[in-house]
């Protein structure tokens, strides 16, 4: 399912106009937090017991890079209006990944959180992840499903 | 189904369950509550669990959980010393998790069809973090404690 959900934020990045340079995946033992900001948004099975959570997670330069593309400003990715946007993102690349599955997925309305030296685990379970460099930054793709 | 006047039951829900829980593990009550509404951006510090739930509504939980009570809550779910990072994130996840599985719970038995369930817990620690969700509309509580006051802010996703 990661490169379905890698597959998703690369046809919804190609829709702003931003196309991805740098595909890499890899695994963590939990699904933990990387970058400055995160948006998750958590996965339940609609009929069966699976679950998860499915993560967007930015380093300043990515958060910058495409609060410029979305709203004009890369100064404001930390505003309210930069941080909506951001938000719509994930719930766009959420729709775009969960259309592309087989198994039928609710979504949880995204949360996010910003902050300097934020620490956090997502889900206890081991996580796959993809890293899209955008530019100088970078944005990380994680899913955690069980 | 859940209409947009039932949200109220649905926050007392979480409510209870969250004072229940807290007698439950530290053997300690809830001594005041303070209600209000949520905002779209939530600054918190030390550790805060967010738990989403899905089913015939949608929304998230945040628990913002201050050291002491953090610490409190390590010590009771079997921690002996003084937690690392990842133990005092651990031990907010089984909060979460235990808060919004008493909620939901009682919500599902309350509003039958809702099948409302949790994704897993996520914890989070740091200063000055600021939490953001859009498109939602939500109630924020604060729960005072022994241990200090325990901020609830619970969001439902704005149908169209």
């Amino acid at each position: 399912m990661i490169g379905e959900l890698g597959m998703a934020v690369q046809e919804v990045l190609s829709a702003f106009g931003v196309e991805v340079a740098h595909l890499r995946a890899k695994e963590t033992d939990f699904h933990r937090v990387e970058g400055f900001l995160c948006i998750i948004t958590g996965l339940l099975e609609r009929d069966g017991e699976r679950k998860g959570i499915m993560s967007l997670e930015l380093d300043r330069k990515a958060a910058s890079l495409l609060a410029g593309v979305m709203i004009g400003d890369p100064e404001a990715f930390s505003s309210e209006m930069g941080l909506s946007a951001l938000s719509e993102l994930a719930t766009m690349v959420c729709g775009t990944f969960l259309a592309r599955l087989d198994v039928p997925l609710l979504a949880t309305p995204p949360t996010g959180v910003v902050g300097e030296g934020l620490q956090g685990i997502l889900n206890v379970m081991p996580a796959r992840k993809v890293e899209l460099r955008l530019g100088e930054g970078l944005l990380v793709a994680g899913l955690s499903l069980s | 189904m859940v209409e947009r006047y039932q949200f109220s039951e649905i926050v007392d829900a979480f409510v209870d369950a969250a004072k229940e829980v807290v007698t439950q593990i530290l053997g300690v009550e809830v001594v005041g509550q303070q209600d209000g509404a949520g905002d779209a951006l939530i600054t918190f510090d030390g550790v805060v669990a967010v738990v989403g739930f899905s089913g015939a509504f949608s929304g998230r939980l945040l628990l913002g959980i201050p050291e002491p009570l953090s610490v409190a809550l390590f010590h009771a779910l079997g921690g002996e010393t003084l937690p690392s990072p990842d133990e005092e994130l651990f031990a907010a996840s089984e909060f979460g998790n235990l808060v919004s599985g008493h909620a939901l719970t009682s919500i599902n038995n309350r509003f039958p069809g809702s099948n409302a369930r949790p994704s897993p817990p996520s914890a989070f620690l740091g200063k000055r973090m600021v939490f953001f969700n859009f498109g939602t509309t939500g109630s924020r509580v604060i729960l005072a404690t022994p241990y200090g006051d325990m901020r609830m802010d619970i969001a439902f996703k704005e149908e169209p």
